[in-house]
């Protein structure tokens, strides 16, 4: 059993007990775990729970002011906070644009990666290996690396200040590629000729038979994508640099600059921009922790 | 005969029709910059006056003499030297606590994964807050045990340290997560053989455990690295223009204000590709080193015929 592992090495004298004791130690043992986690959750959750309740603090005190605890309690609750956060930027302009670019790049990036990793996992094409290699060897090149010539790239294009700047270059992904090849090389061949047999083309069969048969997998690389175009900031800080095309990231850094500065509004805006992250996570939890989860156990 | 080859070169043209949307982003988004990020690093190509560009080797000359960029790379290092060990302990301590199937254990694992999903961008906001020197959370703590108070981020021998521990703090859960599916793994009759044969705790865990999370560590270890070394997000928001006397400046930071702010496209080109072939040379290394692993446990498990 796992359980004793943590504790129970501190306590070495415990283990030379005799059985009559396992139950009432087990007991205290569980007990004890309970403590801990709790501490420790609720240490691991304080920033978030100052978080939120700032969010709802009416002072307009600056930091500088604030000299005891009791200084960051509110007096009471209020939704102002939040109002101000609507009414004094375009905060649901920066939401729709957030929303255009997370749902344009999921779009994009499942249709692109899985086509490819399915041909790379189950069409035996001549230059199959090479690409196969290709992949594997840009999966290892840092984004950042070559974030200049991409905004030039870009430039060029004349895509800077719209959303294809942040839409399009997204598309492909090695590391997608990957997940899909490895999903789909789980799938057996049989299946593909067997609708082949029935005279389905290539395409038909890959659409209306695989494509069923892979939803956890295009599921897991939609909620890893949305969440990380939600969060993502450096690349749309260097391309869209008119305000009008922020995403929420964006906008909630230029607010927090923004005078009149007032820490309860700040703080409504951070929570505004996490709560919807939070419920997209709540309801796809579990191909969320999927997809990190099996990320290490199939070896990149 | 000519029947395979017809068949043969219907099953290439689907393929490469598969694979065709794949290739047209990857080359113009992925290829084109690569190859034009190593011809400009041979030039001195500068965004102002594109017309004026000349071939010269002497970006990567001036590197090795660029003092700022070498304090990026040793605020990048201690960054990562700090920051990877502990991460992965922390995260490695959560997933022991968390793993257990009792009731309510989903709420721990909740609040321990809870940061990850925060971004970045809000987390450093509200650690800024947190930081403050007059007024802040973490000053109102210290004063409270009575400890005067901190400069944090204003503070050069601290700014790197506070940017560790609220990296740590967001991104543990995500490791966390990842040494729970490996010690889920781990088979349930060792421990229970192990119990019968009196062994410790601690013996346990060194034994079993340890060993059972080897090769999901080592995928750990690499993530948390990699992330590390693309540290950008908090500096960029907690500390502008690279923190009190450039404490906080990172590669990633460097390049983006090299490029950005002063436009000098030649010599960010060159310190990316530098960037990016440490970076390859890195993740090559691992591999080989991850090889050497494999071969051992080959060799291990033909030894004591496959226990693991």
């Amino acid at each position: 059993m796992t359980e004793t592992v943590m504790t129970d090495s501190k306590h070495p004298e415990k283990n030379r007990k005799t059985k009559t004791n396992g139950k009432t130690k087990r007991t205290v043992h569980k007990v004890i775990m309970y403590i801990v986690n709790t501490l420790l959750g609720l240490m691991f959750l304080f920033p978030l729970i100052f978080l939120f309740v700032s969010a709802f603090n009416p002072a307009r005190d600056l930091p500088s002011q604030i000299t005891s605890f009791a200084d960051l309690l509110p007096e009471y609750f209020t939704f102002s906070n939040f109002a101000s956060v609507f009414t004094r930027i375009p905060m649901l302009q920066y939401f729709g644009n957030t929303l255009l670019y997370a749902l344009g790049t999921v779009i994009g990036v499942l249709i692109v990666n899985s086509m490819a990793g399915y041909a790379l996992a189950k069409i035996n094409f001549k230059g199959n290996k090479l690409i196969s290699t290709f992949i594997v060897i840009m999966l290892i090149i840092p984004f950042e690396g070559i974030t200049l010539s991409l905004y030039l790239v870009v430039r060029g294009l004349g895509m800077l200040n719209t959303p294809f700047a942040v839409i399009l270059p997204s598309f492909f992904s090695c590391f997608y590629i990957f997940m899909f090849r490895q999903f789909f090389l789980g799938i057996p061949t049989a299946l593909i000729e067997a609708a082949e047999i029935d005279g389905a083309g290539p395409f038909k069969t890959y659409f209306k038979i695989i494509v069923p048969t892979a939803v956890p997998v295009f599921v897991t690389v939609l909620i890893l994508e949305f969440i990380g175009k939600w969060g993502d900031y450096y690349w749309p800080l260097l391309t869209l640099t008119s305000s009008q095309w922020f995403n929420v990231q964006l906008a909630i850094k230029s607010f927090s600059t923004a005078s009149p500065y007032h820490w309860g509004t700040v703080m409504a805006s951070l929570a505004v921009v996490t709560v919807p992250v939070l419920i997209v996570f709540m309801c796809l939890q579990k191909y969320y922790i999927e997809g990190i989860a099996t990320q290490g156990i199939k070896d990149m | 005969m000519s029947k395979t080859s017809l068949r043969q070169k219907r099953i290439d043209r689907t393929g490469w029709l598969f694979m065709l949307p794949a290739l047209v982003f990857g080359t113009v988004f992925l290829v084109v910059p690569i190859i034009m990020c190593f011809g400009f690093s041979f030039t001195d190509f500068y965004m102002l006056r594109p017309e004026a560009m000349k071939f010269t080797f002497e970006n990567y000359a001036n590197i090795f003499h660029d003092e700022l960029f070498g304090k990026a790379i040793t605020n990048t290092l201690l960054f990562v030297v700090i920051t990877v060990p502990v991460q992965c302990a922390v995260a490695l301590g959560l997933a022991l606590l968390a793993n257990k199937t009792f009731k309510g254990y989903g709420v721990f694992k909740l609040a321990y994964f809870a940061p990850v999903i925060t971004s970045m961008t809000v987390v450093s906001l509200l650690f800024e807050i947190l930081y403050k020197e007059d007024g802040g959370v973490f000053n109102l703590i210290l004063n409270s045990l009575g400890i005067a108070s901190q400069g944090f981020l204003n503070d050069p021998s601290q700014a790197m340290l506070c940017i560790v521990f609220m990296s740590v703090w967001q991104g543990a859960g995500y490791q966390m997560i990842i040494i729970l599916a490996g010690l889920q793994g781990v088979s349930k009759e060792l421990y229970e053989a192990a119990e019968l044969d009196g062994a410790s705790a601690w013996n346990k865990f060194v034994h079993i455990t340890l060993p059972g999370i080897a090769p999901i560590s080592s995928f750990v270890l690499i993530i948390t690295l990699v992330g590390a070394f693309k540290m950008f997000t908090q500096v960029q928001i907690l500390t502008p223009d690279g923190g009190v006397d450039y404490s906080t400046i990172t590669i990633v930071y460097y390049i983006f204000q090299k490029d950005m702010s002063e436009k000098l496209v030649g010599y960010g080109s060159a310190i990316s590709m530098l960037f990016t072939i440490v970076f390859v040379l890195a993740t090559v290394g691992k591999n080989f080193a991850m090889k050497g692993v494999g071969k051992y446990k080959e060799y291990r498990e033909h030894m004591i015929g496959g226990a693991y």
